[in-house]
């Protein structure tokens, strides 16, 4: 057990690539946490994907001991942040479990609007900021530049900011000084009822959930009655330790302390981050501040590409659901699709690494429907229903009010992007709240956007209208009512539920027209016309016909060779009957995913990090 | 239990060659360029093959004989004389009997019609493919436009009184007036027998490739469709007989008897490379490389490299993917009972009824045929009656 006064917590806020991992692995050295650097290269980013991506996905923690100029030894916990926005409450979480954080900003890149939303998030929970400008090795380097935008937008005073170079050991010995001396360290009543903050939790074969705690009140022993205040759900500490680098066995954790608690559970969402572990025999009267259950707001369908995967792709989602609290899935059937599972996520990137790690780990196929919202439909009758699909829309009758999810959108952008920038906002129903210049040349724009236009496309288009500059961060600002229509797909006069889609009243005919135009080419020719037509209700808005087949006959029997023949017409019939027929008319698979995955490739959330 | 094919039905004698001055790009038949060397090595392998045959087969009856390529004008006639000679003396060969040869107009000249004439062939096909010269530079054929018409000549001369004409229409930039020529030209010819094919892009050949590419258009399906229409149109009018999906005939007694013997699902001895057979109830191919083709036969080895036991379901089936190309005669539901011993009504009843009912087949309970305004689309039809095969489209 460590006094207080001796330990220093805290976190490092930087945009990917201005060299988070990279200053945290010369901190371990510099303490002599980690020996071999080889053995451990960053350990911080543990997990394949996390490295291939250059992200941090799940919140880390490692405690180091460093000793002073001042002679006294101290204990450093290092709490590491995912980066992104999709896990913005695990953000909160894991900052609220330190005293201070430190910012690194790449001297050449600058702030970007991912690390200012983070640092605002900071300051928010009373956290000491420490400024590193990191990179000041790089030939391309403005390190006081980069130090004003830092005293202009952040506050901080110039003299306070370390310049650095963790790939070069420039600046480490200052910063580790600054960590001891800026960072005030833990206060909390050790001798009060438990209290502990779970800011991550992993799912352990042998252990069951370890959770990631920081003691707030009180301490923790081996074998001690638990009980996770939001959840209810009782347990035991079957083992207290700390991170040094690896898992760490200790007898106690005393409030200011930083470790672990494997608590026996089954699935993380039984103690999900947030959540206040206490002592069953001698509970808290009330739980830390700022748990929020976790809550899916952007949803997909999953389907195997090879109908036998199902089994699979079920006992797959079930087993990342033992690690993942915020996935939810339900079975799903589709008339075009087959049978696959209706899947919730906080975000696009946690979509994506969900099915990457399905197709990587699991090695199932996938077809991926495009990304959609939930919406809260108020009917007429007073009642509220959420609808996370087209089909689950009541009649157009019972419709009071449809609202949708909005987020809060920061753009950092170049000035000479702003136009192209607007318009992409307004095309996306975005509305400007507020623009305003951090220096001659960078423009922070903040918008309210409608989370569905947010998570088609939108920051890929940011992307490339911006020539890559513009960086983006958004925040959840709640559900606003719409004028948002059902627009159906009939097919030879016949809705196809699987190609529905709810959409903006202004949009449904720009969307119903390119609908039914791609449709037009990847249905073939049937023996009849068949007119395709979007509609909002009974009211047809776009129509176009696909005409009769005339021909399908082969000119030739190829000199007696009937088996070619035969086969020809076998690939034929084979083709037919993979085909879903609606009415009298056959559609091919290809349409239904043309459709169905339309504008869901370019997520590419992975870049929209700090 | 059905009944084998009985011995007195006809039996078609199938020579392939597989030898062609130059090969066209929209070709995908066995054929081979510059290796005509191999002539006389492979007119006596396909003798050898006769042998082997007899042996096998015992003495049957041939009823046609049909000279195929490749380019069989390319053999000299001797080498026709002595292949014809060869069968007569292995097979019971009817006095009367079709013997047809393909011959390309720049190699139809008087002097080796008449040897072929002489050689006992009867009937000849001249490829002909377009009297565009536009077409004929697309299509890679070595004869200038005015050539097929001395090739005619030629055969008349020769004594040829049955004479067909291959066409070829759906050439990349072919017009409906280009096609239009065509046909009226052909029938101001006055021969006995047209064949009109569509292009058909045949997937790994130059051409598929040149289209694939974007270096070469060709006519979309509904215009292809007006050029089959138009000529269905002018030939009927001209009163001829559109008896098969690609073959029109001046009288009814002009169809091609050895390509009937296909459409009827009938047996047929396949001789040379890559050459098919269908005996008794095996589907078989030969050896393809000419070269390999003449090794194997010289070592007295049947040089058989595919073969496929056709069950009573696919036999029903081919009997009915094959008839419906007979417009006129269609499928007789007595034929169809005798061959098979069970009737047409048991098999495809319901799929009879539904192909009538929409109006794509005519069925009166004794005889099926296409719909005379839907015989574009055959293949439609054709595959309800293949046989199921697995699908993996998920129940739900």
């Amino acid at each position: 057990m460590t006094a207080q006064e001796l330990i220093r917590n805290f976190s490092i806020i930087a945009h990917v690539d201005h060299g988070k991992s990279t200053l945290a692995d010369r901190l371990l050295e510099f303490t002599h946490t980690i020996s071999d650097r080889e053995m451990v290269e960053q350990v911080l980013d543990s997990m394949d994907l996390e490295r291939e991506k250059g992200i941090t996905i799940k919140a880390r923690a490692v405690r180091m001991e460093y000793t002073a100029s001042d002679g006294q030894t101290y204990v450093l916990n290092l709490i590491d942040t995912p980066g992104h926005v999709d896990f913005s409450s695990e953000v909160s979480r894991s900052l609220a479990a330190c005293e201070g954080a430190l910012l690194v900003v790449d001297a050449a890149q600058g702030i970007e609007a991912q690390t200012l939303a983070n640092v605002a998030l900071a300051i928010d929970h009373g956290l000491a900021i420490i400024a590193v400008i990191n990179k000041i090795d790089l030939p391309n380097a403005m390190p006081e530049k980069v130090a004003k935008d830092i005293t202009d937008h952040i506050g901080l005073l110039e003299d306070e900011i370390i310049f650095a170079s963790a790939k070069e050991g420039i600046g480490v010995p200052e910063i580790l000084e600054a960590i001891v001396r800026k960072i005030p360290p833990p206060s909390g009543d050790r001798e009060a009822p438990l209290r502990a903050l779970i800011f991550d939790s992993h799912y352990d074969p042998y252990k069951g959930v370890i959770a990631y705690v920081k003691v707030v009140d009180g301490r923790i022993q081996t074998g001690d009655p638990i009980l996770m205040m939001a959840t209810g759900v009782a347990s035991e500490a079957l083992e207290i330790g700390q991170f040094r680098p690896l898992m760490t066995p200790v007898g106690e954790l005393a409030a200011g302390e930083v470790g672990y608690v494997a608590t026996g559970l089954k699935v993380v969402r039984d103690a999900q981050v947030g959540d206040t572990i206490t002592h069953r025999d001698r509970p808290a009267d009330r739980p830390l501040p700022g748990y929020r259950p976790v809550k899916p707001m952007v949803f997909a369908s999953f389907y195997p590409v090879n109908s036998d995967e199902y089994p699979e792709l079920r006992d797959a989602l079930e087993r990342l659901r033992l690690n993942d609290a915020a996935l939810v899935f339900e079975p799903e059937s589709s008339e075009a699709l087959g049978f696959g599972f209706r899947c919730g996520f906080l975000g696009l990137l946690h979509m994506e690494i969900i099915q990457e790690r399905l197709e990587r780990e699991y090695k199932l196929d996938l077809l991926a429907t495009a990304p959609s919202v939930q919406y809260e439909v108020v009917k007429r009758d007073g009642t509220t229903v959420m609808i996370n699909k087209p089909s689950e829309m009541p009649p157009a009758g019972e419709i009071e009010e449809i609202r949708e999810p909005w987020a809060r959108v920061t753009i950092l952008t170049p000035s000479r992007y702003i136009g192209a920038i607007m318009e992409l906002a307004t095309e996306r129903r975005g509305e400007l709240v507020e623009m305003d210049y951090l220096d001659e040349d960078r423009v922070r724009l903040v918008f309210d956007v409608p989370l569905a236009e947010l998570i088609v496309d939108f920051y890929d288009q940011l992307k490339s209208r911006s020539q890559g500059y513009a960086s983006l961060d958004y925040q959840l600002e709640g559900y606003r009512a719409g004028d948002l229509v059902k627009l159906d797909i009939l097919v030879h006069g016949q809705p196809v539920d699987a190609l529905s889609l709810i959409t903006h009243r202004d949009q449904a005919y720009y969307r119903g027209r390119e609908l039914v135009q791609q449709l037009r080419t990847l249905i073939p020719r049937q023996l009849f016309d068949v007119p395709i037509q979007a509609a909002i209700g009974s009211r047809v808005i776009a129509r176009e016909t696909i005409r009769a087949l005339r021909k399908n006959v082969l000119a030739k029997c190829y000199g007696g060779d009937v088996t070619r023949k035969r086969k020809l017409l076998e690939k034929q019939k084979e083709g037919k009957a993979r085909m879903k027929k609606v009415g009298s008319v056959e559609i091919p698979q290809e349409a239904f995913l043309a459709v169905l995955s339309r504008g869901g490739d370019g997520t590419r959330a992975r870049e929209r990090v700090s | 239990m059905r009944a084998p094919l009985p011995h007195d039905a006809p039996l078609g004698l199938y020579i392939h060659i597989p030898f062609c001055a130059r090969v066209c790009p929209y070709c995908d038949f066995n054929v081979y360029a510059r290796q005509e060397r191999l002539i006389p090595d492979y007119v006596e392998a396909v003798v050898r093959e006769m042998d082997l045959l007899r042996e096998r087969l015992g003495p049957v009856a041939v009823t046609t004989i049909y000279f195929g390529g490749g380019t069989p004008s390319l053999l000299p006639p001797e080498s026709v004389a002595r292949l014809v000679q060869a069968a007569r003396e292995r097979f019971a060969v009817a006095p009367d009997g079709e013997i047809d040869l393909e011959a390309n107009p720049e190699s139809a000249r008087e002097d080796n019609l008449a040897g072929y004439r002489a050689a006992g062939v009867n009937r000849l096909s001249i490829g002909v493919q377009t009297l565009q010269a536009r077409g004929l530079k697309v299509l890679g054929r070595a004869h200038k436009p005015h050539v097929p018409e001395q090739a005619l000549a030629a055969a008349r001369s020769a004594g040829f009184t049955n004479v067909n004409l291959d066409f070829i229409y759906g050439w990349p930039g072919q017009t409906l007036e280009d096609w239009e020529r065509d046909l009226d030209t052909a029938l101001s010819w006055q021969p006995e027998h047209l064949s009109l094919y569509a292009l058909t892009l045949e997937a790994g050949t130059p051409m598929q490739r040149a289209v694939e590419r974007r270096i070469l258009t060709v006519p979309d399906d509904d215009l292809v469709a007006e050029m089959a229409e138009l000529a269905e149109a002018k030939l009927a009018a001209a009163g001829w007989v559109h008896y098969e999906v690609s073959n029109w005939a001046r009288r009814p007694a002009l169809a091609s008897r050895h390509n009937q013997i296909y459409w009827k699902n009938g047996r047929y001895i396949g001789l040379g490379a890559g050459a098919h057979a269908y005996l008794g109830n095996t589907r078989s191919s030969n050896e393809r490389l000419p070269a390999r083709y003449i090794e194997l036969v010289r070592e007295g080895r049947l040089p058989v490299v595919f073969e496929e036991t056709i069950d009573p379901p696919t036999e029903m089936a081919e009997t009915m993917i094959l008839g419906l190309r007979l417009l006129e005669e269609g499928i007789s539901a007595e034929a169809f009972a005798t061959r098979h011993g069970r009737t047409l009504e048991e098999v495809y009843g319901q799929e009879l009824r539904a192909l009538a009912e929409r109006g794509l087949l005519e069925w009166d309970g004794e005889r099926v045929r296409v719909s005379r305004d839907r015989w574009l689309l055959v293949n439609e039809i054709a595959v309800w009656f293949v046989p199921e095969t697995v699908t993996s489209w998920p129940a739900g």
